[in-house]
């Protein structure tokens, strides 16, 4: 039986071989986004699944709230880990990772190399997380200070394929002796390491000391309790106001402060973004291409829908035939299932390969790398295997209930076959996929015009042509101005200036006392180092008082300049020149630096566009070695030449050092780097969907205008003209897209401003948004149906009737 | 074998409601030819539909070979039509993208035979038929006369008990036209019963009675050789 229906279904696609073609390339392009897509999403929701525990680990996270102002932060104090497992017998061990240096420098014989993902390690780290090791063994191995373990990677690097346990490799001046290699970490972790160092190495003080002060000195590690199987974590959470009293509260009292802390899954802390959460996902995004993903199967599922069911007229007879000699309703429907399953199956062998073909692509897209075998591994196979059958079984049920629904008594006499119902369906469904067409351009266009948004917003402050020196070390903090002179004479060098922090990245928040309604009021404020030329050589403006005098010694660690926030906020509008802020406390809670306002700056963007901007102020520091980064302007369009340049000069100031250059903008475009992929990826689905509406318009139209030759060939004997039949045609289609249009408007604007709103500066949507995707859907719909109607309104009605 | 009693089929749109067969009754007994003549939109299509299951009647009985059939769902229909009917049409009806042995093969298929008995079976016809060396064709390759005899074999491979033809020689020139009536015939004489709806005196002449239909109902109910002798008359 199975045989006959494909015979029948190769000899139907060999006559008529362009809408076999179609279907199976728009269920290929559908299922080459949800190969890719399934991919992607296995990955991201397969975090940390590989240790062997996951389910029993959480990493701890603090919430400190410090006069008003709290913070989410995914490091917590040294303490913590220690003082839980001696109160909570749910405990069963603990693992911190402690990061000294972003970019650690690592020197092996002459070569000398800066390696991230360098952290101190608890000895106990292996029996929270699970690794496979090379050489060496998990016992004992990070027990001993100054012992290390490196990845394959960094093992591979330094050593070659030799076993490197036993000797030893310089991080940051000190020497650690290797004891084991691990296998690399896979790339579905969300804490990345190369290498990790003992916690021994570290000071004893520091970090397996239990003084409730170190419970205060927040910015420290990341810490993952492991607990016994069968324990739950809400237990623990449940006793946690009782463990705060003892270790935390106290102390935080004193200067006004509360801390609290809570867990996260390992499984979700890809997920969860908050302050110091090593590179997160973004769930959103994963929702967002999940529904695309859906909405290319479904388009394409339409098209073989309504292609099938247009032509369920010149498979009538073999219907009614079968149906004649004996078919009963469910081996027909059991035929053409047979058919939209092959058709699914012959789709995904091509999307297999051309998931293959844009992988790198892909890759590009997502920031990941990926390769086809990961469709092999995890299941994933399965899923898209299940999706193509769901999409044959959606697409052909339909078709197959119509077509084996046919009543055999009218084609005995040849009637034509003519479906009203099939015909309204068709239509609707025309209606559906342009809708989802026309709301991913909309989506498309929105997130372009917000990136562009924030890409071209005033930061209040001058990022152009200017780059970032870093300077690492005590001593090359210590002779800044040296390098700072150095770096002056380059004649492309417009000027320079120093800070400790820089605009578009983090910046310290300090607890301080500020003057409000004539007293001392706690508050915070955040703070940056700056010297004397810092707003004139970043164009920030002055719009009250004076800038920092370099003549005036009283200037140093004494004034401030405060931005418009901070005026705003402190209720300083009449005169905030000369208010006092006070910070750093001693144990009495007397003031250690006491600062007077001698300026005021108009509001910049000293954090990235995520956060909006608060009170702010800029301090001379009492030595120059506070600055942490010299931020160079150079000549325009001298970009390459400049950075070469000042390479050089940075690498003749400390030759043990790679320089740490960066430009001044790359904090603002690494913020948005998720939102400009998402931009991406929503440009070529977007162009995926349209493309895949685009085909099933033509093969439909052909049918459609087909249908009304015989009503065009009598039209055209009656007088109408090639254009009145064209416009007839036209006409059909246009009402299609226009309600597309209308019924897609208001799911962009509501999804699209759900979207928007999460961002603290925003664009607002306007007409255009809307209008283009509708008048580009309008004229890629004209265009497909005119290659049919242009041709049936041209030919010789007598030829059209004498075939009817 | 067929007995029909006041069968009556009703048509209904929006707005009109037309009445193909009133009260039609008549029998046919095993092994009879029988002729189905009438002007065009007098019933005679309606009454095939229904005799050959394609279709319920709207009221009065229909017993097929002891079976009172005319509320039998569709499956029932399928069920008793694929192993007691075999259809030939005016328009040969076979399937374009079949080859003719794969178009006489499908009966066989729907009926459960094995792939070997088939084959048998197939190519037992397609010789008793001489088609035989056209078993690989096509029916666009084939002349009319071909597709009819390839639409015959295909309502007799199965070996049912009736043929209803409608119209087996409305698309054949007459020397094509009669080799089917021959072959229609002797199926007859090996003890198929046939009812076929025709409007030609010359194929009606092959039956042995003749159900003459206008507006619905039957008018006359005669032996055919009369209505012969009236045809060869008037040649």
């Amino acid at each position: 039986m199975f045989s006959n229906y494909l015979i029948s279904l190769w000899r139907h696609a060999k006559n008529a071989m362009l809408y076999p073609l179609i279907s199976i390339f728009c269920l290929a392009s559908g299922l080459t986004g949800v190969i890719l897509i399934t991919i992607f999403l296995n990955h991201e929701l397969s975090y940390d699944t590989h240790h062997e525990h996951y389910r029993d680990i959480y990493r701890m996270d603090g919430t400190y709230d410090m006069a008003g102002t709290t913070y989410e932060l995914a490091i917590t104090p040294f303490p913590l880990a220690m003082a839980m497992q001696d109160e909570f017998a749910q405990v069963k061990t603990y693992a911190r990772f402690f990061k000294q240096h972003e970019k650690a420098q690592v020197s092996i014989h002459e070569d000398t190399f800066f390696e991230e993902g360098i952290y101190l390690a608890d000895s106990t780290v292996f029996d929270v997380f699970t690794h496979r090791f090379i050489h060496g063994q998990a016992r004992g191995a990070l027990s001993e200070p100054n012992t290390l373990v490196l990845t394959r990677s960094m093992s591979e690097k330094y050593f070659g394929q030799q076993n490197p346990v036993g000797r030893n490799l310089e991080i940051e001046r000190s020497n650690y002796m290797i004891t084991a290699v691990i296998e690399d970490l896979p790339s579905n972790s969300h804490l990345k390491y190369n290498a990790l160092i003992s916690m021994a190495s570290a000071s004893a003080e520091q970090v397996f000391s239990m003084n409730p002060d170190l419970f205060w000195n927040i910015n420290e590690t990341f810490t993952y309790i492991r607990l016994y199987p069968g324990q739950n974590m809400q237990d623990i959470m449940a006793l946690m106001p009782g463990f705060l009293d003892k270790y935390v509260n106290p102390l935080g009292e004193t200067f006004g402060a509360s801390a609290e802390f809570t867990s996260t899954a390992l499984r979700e802390t890809h997920f969860t973004e908050i302050m110091m959460a090593p590179e997160t996902g973004n769930k959103s995004v994963l929702w967002i291409l999940f529904i695309v993903s859906l909405f290319l199967v479904i388009i394409a599922a339409i098209n073989y829908t309504n292609l099938t069911t247009a032509r369920a007229a010149k498979r009538a007879r073999e219907i009614g035939v079968r149906k004649v000699i004996g078919a009963s309703r469910k081996q027909l429907m059991n035929q053409f299932l047979s058919e939209s399953m092959l058709t699914a199956i012959a789709a995904l062998l091509v999307s297999v390969f051309c998931a293959e073909l844009l992988m790198s692509f892909f890759n590009q897209l997502t920031g990941k790398e990926f390769t086809l075998l990961y469709l092999f591994k995890n299941g994933v196979w399965w899923q898209v295997l299940l999706i193509t059958v769901f999409t044959g079984l959606a697409a052909g049920t339909y078709p197959a209930m119509v077509l084996s629904r046919m009543n055999p008594s009218l084609i005995i006499k040849g009637s034509a076959y003519k479906q009203r119902s099939s015909a309204l369906l068709r239509k609707v469904l025309v209606i559906f996929q342009f809708a989802i067409s026309i709301l991913l351009v909309t989506a498309t266009l929105t997130v372009q015009g917000q990136l562009r948004y924030l890409q071209n917003k005033q930061l209040g402050f001058d990022k152009e042509n200017r780059l970032v020196v870093g300077v690492t070390g005590a001593n090359n903090r210590a002779n800044i101005e040296t390098l700072e002179n150095t770096l002056l004479q380059n004649p492309m060098v417009k000027g320079t200036t120093k800070a400790f922090s820089i605009p578009g990245q983090e910046h310290n928040v300090n607890a301080v006392r500020a003057e409000i309604e004539g007293e001392m009021r706690e508050t915070t404020i955040a703070v940056n180092y700056v010297d004397y030329g810092f707003i004139d050589q970043l164009d920030i403006k002055l719009i009250k008082g004076r800038n920092f005098d370099p003549e005036s010694r009283t200037d140093i660690y004494h004034a401030i300049l405060v931005n418009e926030s901070a005026v705003r906020q402190f209720g300083w509008h009449d005169e905030p020149i000369g208010k006092q802020i006070h910070m750093r406390f001693d144990q009495e809670g007397n003031p250690q630096a006491m600062f007077r306002v001698v300026g005021v700056v108009e509001d910049f963007h000293f954090l990235s566009l995520t956060n909006p901007i608060g009170p702010h102020m800029l301090i001379i520091p009492q030595t120059p070695a506070t600055y942490r980064h010299i931020i160079v302007e150079y000549e325009t369009g001298r970009r390459e030449e400049v950075m070469a340049s000042i390479d050089m000069a940075v690498r003749a100031f400390d030759q043990s050092r790679i320089p740490d250059i960066s430009w001044l903008d790359q904090g603002f475009r690494d913020t948005f780097e998720d939102e400009e992929r998402l931009g991406r990826v929503f440009s070529v689905f977007a162009l995926l969907t349209i493309f895949i509406s685009f085909l099933g318009l033509f093969g439909l139209s052909s049918f459609m205008v087909e249908q009304r030759k015989k009503e065009i060939g009598i039209r055209k004997i009656l007088g109408s003209s090639i254009s009145g039949v064209l416009g007839l045609l036209y006409k059909e289609f246009s009402w299609l897209i226009i309600i597309a249009i209308v019924l897609s408007v208001p799911f962009a604007w509501y999804f699209l401003n759900e979207w928007l709103n999460e961002f603290m500066y925003r664009i607002s949507m306007t007409a255009t948004h809307f209008i283009l995707p509708a008048v580009l859907a309008l004229t890629i719909a004209l265009l497909t149906v005119s290659y049919h109607s242009i041709r049936a309104a041209s030919i010789n009605p007598a030829d059209i009737l004498r075939t009817e | 074998m067929i007995k029909a009693i006041d069968l009556t089929k009703v048509f209904r749109t929006e707005e009109v409601e037309t009445t193909a067969l009133n009260q039609v009754t008549f029998e046919i007994k095993e092994g009879e030819f029988v002729a189905i003549m009438g002007p065009s939109g007098c019933g005679k299509s309606t009454l095939l539909n229904i005799l050959g299951l394609l279709d319920n009647p709207s009221g009065g009985e229909y017993h097929f070979i002891d079976n009172e059939v005319s509320n039998y769902s569709e499956k029932q229909r399928a069920n008793l039509r694929k192993r007691n009917i075999g259809f030939v049409f005016q328009n040969f009806n076979l399937i374009d993208e079949l080859s003719v042995f794969e178009n006489v093969e499908l009966p066989l298929i729907y009926l459960g035979y094995s792939a070997s008995e088939r084959k048998k079976r197939v190519e037992e016809v397609l010789d008793q038929m001489q088609i035989m060396h056209r078993k690989n064709h096509f029916p666009l390759q084939l002349s009319g006369g071909q597709q009819q005899r390839v639409a015959v074999c295909r309502a007799v491979v199965a070996k049912p008990h009736i043929i209803l033809a409608d119209e087996p020689t409305g698309n054949l020139d007459s020397t094509h036209g009669d080799e089917v009536m021959n072959l229609l015939e002797t199926l007859n004489k090996n003890g198929t019963t046939i009812i076929m709806v025709t409007h030609s005196q010359r194929d009606a002449s092959y039956a042995q009675r003749i159900i003459r239909l206008f507006d619905g109902q039957i008018v006359t109910e005669d032996k055919s050789t009369e209505f012969v002798l009236t045809a060869a008359a008037a040649h």
